[in-house]
């Protein structure tokens, strides 16, 4: 290998990964500026090879070069402030998805292994399934809270511009005002906890009745219908989240925590309207065996099994508008600013 | 060798300030890499290669520096000078840096 193909190769490796734009002129200069060097060095006398090489040590390796000329030198996917906020919440969100895909693996196959009498091998194969099943969760689960704060850091969305909060207007709070974190924290990992088994394991509610002198398990819910709207619990997921997320980083009871609140409570109870009053999410097998269970009991119970869902939907909109009105009794108790 | 590259990173930190204002300074009049590398290094500031030269590609992006190819020589060469704005740039820089050295020194005696 000659000198100029020895340099040509070292401009190549330096340019190659580098945007189009620019690129030319790069080795242009850079070209020159090896020529320049040699030319000091060797002065008159023709550079011999060494001299090449030492002159394109002295540079650095291509490798630096490209970075220092690099336009996402020093930049990062999630760099700070934004980092140490990624990192809880994506332990927190991890934490959440596993317990949920190890929960809702216990089910699925303990049911299965029970009903169906599975072998130790078709078990084993089953369990190596969900191992496959959870790490491709917890991927997507991490994949997920990163895609929303490297946009985040690519739009500079500040925490204070997502809570509202302003740190001179803020008075500190006393020990009643304040959210627990904890509580937070728990009430984000219970909802992707429970988002996870109930998609993932409808059946972990089931009823055990006796059939011919054996114990049969049957589902309360149809999982077919509920894993066909998935969309449903994605959106209750995502109200319980947002609404925890914002108590979170909001440290305390405020009118814009009673908003927010309101705002999640109010699309959880649409959402549920629309899915308990158009999907049938419940296993006709199950009320069938449960109504001839209940048929001498109190027209009471009869009712409630006979009109379940919308049972459900009253049990659902009571708790909503239980969680709004004491966020919100709260919050005009203790948001001393609004007052 | 863990206090060695903790000197090493803190060196790096206090250096790099430095280097774009010793830039800025001598780029009054037109230079190309090269000269600008010799001459820094004749007056103590040695920097390297390939940090410079993508800072003044760097530079030139910001609208600090503007450059020309001069292809009428047996090399070409690009002519990297100080814009109006660099200029502005730099007379603050330059004001802050005595304060800062002012100040530096007092502290350090």
């Amino acid at each position: 290998m000659n000198d100029k193909q020895l340099i040509e190769r070292y401009i190549y490796a330096a340019v190659k990964n580098l945007p189009y734009k620019g690129r030319e002129d790069i080795e242009k200069e850079l070209e020159t500026l090896i020529y320049d060097m040699l030319e000091e060095r060797c002065g008159d006398v023709p550079p011999t090879e060494k001299d090449v090489r030492v002159v394109l040590t002295e540079i650095g390796t291509p490798e630096e070069l490209a970075n220092n000329y690099s336009p996402d030198k020093d930049k990062s996917l999630i760099g700070p402030p934004y980092y140490s906020k990624w990192k809880w919440f994506v332990k927190l969100v991890l934490t959440a998805v596993l317990v949920g895909m190890l929960m809702s693996g216990a089910i699925t196959i303990t049911m299965q292994a029970v009903g169906e009498n599975m072998t130790a091998f078709d078990v084993f194969s089953e369990l190596l399934g969900w191992i496959g099943v959870t790490v491709s969760a917890l991927l997507q689960a991490s994949a997920a809270v990163t895609i929303v704060f490297m946009i985040m850091q690519k739009k500079k969305v500040s925490f204070a511009e997502v809570t509202g909060v302003q740190w001179e207007t803020t008075p500190v709070p006393k020990k009643e005002e304040k959210i627990s974190r904890k509580e937070a924290a728990f009430d984000i990992i219970f909802s992707i906890v429970a988002y996870t088994v109930f998609l993932c394991a409808p059946q972990v509610l089931f009823g055990v009745f006796t059939e011919n002198g054996a114990s049969v398990f049957v589902p309360v819910f149809n999982a077919e219908v509920i894993r066909n709207t998935w969309y449903f619990l994605t959106a209750f997921a995502l109200c319980g989240i947002v609404r925890e997320v914002f108590k979170y980083f909001e440290g305390r009871y405020t009118m814009r925590v009673a908003i927010v609140t309101g705002v999640c409570d109010v699309l959880t109870c649409i959402c549920s309207f629309i899915w308990l009053t158009r999907h049938n999410i419940l296993n006709p097998d199950f009320f069938t065996r449960i109504s001839v269970v209940f048929a001498d009991k109190e027209p009471f119970i009869r009712n409630i099994f006979a009109n379940f869902q919308i049972f459900f939907l009253c049990v659902l909109t009571f708790a909503l508008a239980l969680d709004f009105v004491v966020t919100l009794c709260k919050a005009l108790k203790y948001d001393r600013k609004a007052k | 060798m863990e206090k060695d590259e903790l000197l090493s990173g803190l060196l790096q930190e206090l250096r790099r300030g430095t280097i774009v204002l010793s830039v800025l300074s001598q780029l009054q009049e037109p230079q190309y890499g090269y000269s600008l590398v010799t001459r820094l290094s004749e007056n103590g500031m040695q920097v390297e290669t390939n940090t410079l030269y993508p800072l003044l590609r760097r530079l030139e992006s910001q609208g600090l520096l503007k450059s020309e190819w001069d292809t009428g020589e047996a090399k070409p060469r690009k002519y990297y000078v100080i814009t109006d704005d660099g200029k502005e740039i730099y007379e603050l820089l330059r004001v802050q840096w005595k304060k800062t050295a002012e100040i530096m020194n007092k502290l350090l005696g």
